[in-house]
């Protein structure tokens, strides 16, 4: 009987106790900014940047004097964390990088800005500075 | 009879969680000191210190660059939530942003620095680190 409460117990403790928590969320392809060196400033169209860097940008962002912006976004989350019984401790570091084209009026890419994939740490303790 | 309500208790109880999410560190700690407003360009500024990066969505970008503004954010948010129950649960949820960095740019319509503005607030602290803008004595 009494060994039969500790395999009671144990069960009861396992299915309350969630354990640790592993979370990982990519944001779009970060390979874009690995693929920039094919657009030549001066010379590539922007009509010709989503077979380039094999995407459609996620941001167009027209600037003054007739300039567009074009972004490709990517980023990449960790959440790590602690769930025990009754309390569960989480911690996430999110960053987030873009490739950015700048294109004259004329649509003429005039300068490329690659932004390497962002380096997030797992961490747990949700506290401290 | 008390260990049976301290069991159904953990049993009832999602819970209270304290979770910390940190929004692209280090994003608005950039050396403004070199700006001079009225006179720094448009392109001067995104030679040296690039475009800002998307806050917290990738779809975000927009709101980060506008013709006249750049706009940097870093965030540190804390959040507490408590659940109760399981099948209909009430939850007391509670954040604030602990840590934001904010470096915002904003630019005439000739394309100079008109405002250089970055600022840091830690809980109820706030410090302006550099603030000018075109025009105004130094």
């Amino acid at each position: 009987m009494g060994r039969m409460r500790h395999i009671l117990t144990l069960v009861l403790l396992a299915a309350l106790a969630g354990g640790c928590i592993w979370n990982r969320a990519k944001v779009n392809d970060a390979s874009v900014a690995a693929r920039v060196s094919r657009v030549a400033p001066g010379k590539t169209h922007a009509s010709e940047l989503p077979g380039l860097l094999g995407a459609e940008p996620t941001a167009v962002i027209p600037l003054r004097d007739g300039q567009t912006l074009y972004g490709w976004a990517y980023g990449d989350a960790k959440t790590e964390g602690l769930s025990l019984i009754l309390v569960t401790l989480t911690k996430t570091n999110s960053a987030f990088a873009s490739v950015y084209v700048l294109a004259d009026a004329q649509g003429v890419v005039r300068r490329v800005q690659a932004t390497p994939p962002p380096e997030v740490a797992w961490e747990t303790w949700p506290f401290g500075e | 009879m008390r260990g049976a309500l301290f069991l159904a208790f953990l049993a009832l109880a999602s819970g209270c969680t304290v979770s910390r999410v940190c929004v692209n560190p280090g994003a608005a700690a950039a050396d403004t000191a070199w700006i001079e407003p009225g006179r720094t360009t448009f392109a001067e500024v995104t030679a040296r210190l690039g475009f800002p990066p998307p806050s917290g969505r990738v779809d975000a970008a927009p709101a980060a660059i506008a013709p006249d503004a750049l706009h940097w954010r870093t965030l540190d948010t804390r959040l507490w939530e408590l659940k109760i129950g399981y099948v209909v649960y009430p939850i007391f949820r509670r954040s604030r942003t602990v840590t934001s960095e904010d470096l915002l740019i904003r630019f005439d319509k000739a394309g100079r620095v008109a405002l250089v503005s970055r600022v840091r607030q830690r809980g109820d602290a706030f410090e302006v680190l550099d603030f000018r803008r075109a025009g105004a004595a130094p």
